[in-house]
């Protein structure tokens, strides 16, 4: 049976990894190698590296950081920011990545997701959404969260799926850093539209949020980024959680998974 | 176990994941990889790898602009060289797929690649970890659990006879997860990708050629 994923997403500003917050504060935390070889030994299913000051900056992706974050990643690595042509898909592929994520250019030039599509296969493009509430509709931010594009959630997910999208990571914009747990109405109308995998991401406080994420928002895989850089074992203790609230994850023979109690903040004991 | 250090040439074909390859084989076991679309290259290397994200046209087209369709198929049929192909790599291995028209693979294996057909509430792509199941408990499969976890991520697969098939996975339907016949493996998911069951898998896979060479 095909597993629900839990993937770490790694925000990466100045080359170090930092917390973000309603995508407007955000606090360095720590190096995204070391950060990477925790990941991978604890069991987490993919990783997903997000470089935020590539658009802002109008450079490229940084393939050194591809280059030695993929060294020891032997899951697979998404990485986005700064991706505008099949030459940066082509580079970032060969320094190591798997697949790749592009938000904001794919709003601007939308043709772009075909053509990366027809070249890499669509598996390989992962369309980020950022988005937020205005006046009870879901809109479309790009740059940051920055700039309105006023269209639709809903429309723009499922005009990504027929251009060549091979997975949507959907990301509201006002549970980032919130703590409060998925915005389950947003994952819904996301999963319900589109036939393609659904990774949920922005709000996990806890881990119980996680399985919400697959039970209740019908994704197919779970994304954070913060809670994974607070506690020891974060993802193992992460899987225990979803294991025990009903999602059907990769369990490592190594871990006993068992052994994890979480107090009533949804954290390991 | 003889201490020969094995040469092992990723083909460039300007598909795929070639990093990641290389991480994985050079973390697995001691051997010597280059990344090349050079044929003296393929010639002088003991194990070939045709990786490959992608779609299969690109593929095809691909290898004959650079030349090397029909140096593979002299390297893989008449010197018989071990090849490994994973993913889109083993589509190409197939006779012949329907993804974007119908287009020619190498035809090393009797088959063909179609696109998924499981019910609507499996999503294409089928991606993610998933679990096979092997027929043939060879030396590739050697210490790795049973019914074990592998990273798939594709919308096509292949289809064959199932004497050439060493291990399977459902997703809607029972499809082929892996094949081998001859001096030919492949697989549909990625072991370089697949953490510790496939890192296994590629030491087993390399150390039962070492012992050829």
């Amino acid at each position: 049976m095909l597993k629900n994923r839990l993937i770490p997403v790694i925000i990466v500003k100045d080359k170090l990894i930092v917390q973000s917050f309603n995508f407007k504060r955000f606090l360095p935390i720590g190096k995204i190698k070391t950060a990477i070889e925790f990941f991978v030994n604890w069991d987490v299913d993919e990783i997903i590296i997000l470089d935020i000051d590539a658009t802002k900056q109008e450079r490229g992706p940084q393939l050194e950081v591809v280059e030695w974050a993929s060294r020891e990643c032997f899951v697979p690595l998404t990485v986005g920011g700064g991706i505008r042509s099949i030459e940066n898909i082509k580079d970032v592929l060969r320094a190591g990545a798997d697949k790749i994520s592009i938000n904001s250019y794919a709003v601007e030039n939308p043709q772009f997701i075909t053509d990366a599509a027809i070249r890499f296969g669509n598996q390989c493009i992962t369309v980020s959404i950022d988005t937020m509430k205005v006046s009870n509709d879901y809109n479309v931010f790009i740059r940051n969260g920055k700039i309105d594009t006023g269209i639709k959630v809903s429309d723009w997910a499922k005009k990504l799926e027929r251009l060549g999208a091979g997975e949507i990571l959907i990301n509201s914009i006002e549970r980032d850093g919130s703590r409060e747990g998925y915005d389950l109405e947003l994952l819904n109308l996301i999963s319900s539209n589109v036939n393609i995998p659904v990774v949920a991401c922005g709000g996990v406080g806890d881990m119980r949020h996680l399985a919400s994420g697959i039970t209740e928002g019908h994704c197919q895989a779970v994304a954070a980024a913060n809670i994974f850089q607070h506690t020891e074992h974060s993802a193992i203790a992460a899987k225990a959680m979803m294991n025990k609230l009903g999602a059907q994850v990769r369990l490592s023979s190594d871990v006993k998974y068992e052994n994890f109690d979480f107090d009533h903040f949804g954290r390991p004991v | 176990m003889s201490k020969v250090v094995p040469k092992i040439c990723i083909v460039d074909y300007g598909m795929g994941n070639l990093g990641s390859v290389t991480n994985a084989l050079e973390h697995a076991v001691e051997c010597n990889v280059r990344i090349s679309n050079e044929k003296k290259e393929l010639d002088s290397s003991d194990i070939l790898i045709l990786p490959g994200v992608g779609s299969f046209n690109d593929a095809v087209e691909n290898l004959r602009k650079r030349g090397l369709f029909d140096k593979l198929n002299d390297e893989v049929i008449y010197q018989k060289k071990p090849l490994m192909a994973i993913c889109l790599g083993m589509q190409v291995v197939m006779g012949s797929s329907e993804e974007g028209g119908l287009s020619q693979g190498f035809g090393w294996i009797p088959g063909s690649v179609t696109r998924f057909q499981a019910p609507n509430e499996y999503r294409v792509p089928h991606m993610g970890w998933d679990n096979i199941k092997v027929k043939n408990r060879n030396d590739l499969f050697e210490g790795i659990e049973q019914d074990p976890d592998f990273y798939f991520v594709h919308s096509y697969h292949v289809n064959c006879d199932k004497q050439y098939v060493i291990a399977s996975c459902d997703y809607g339907y029972e499809f082929t997860a892996a094949i081998q016949k001859d001096n030919i493996v492949a697989f549909q998911f990625h072991p370089e990708k697949s953490h510790k069951n496939g890192l296994l898998l590629l030491t087993n896979y390399i150390n039962s050629i070492k012992g050829q060479l």
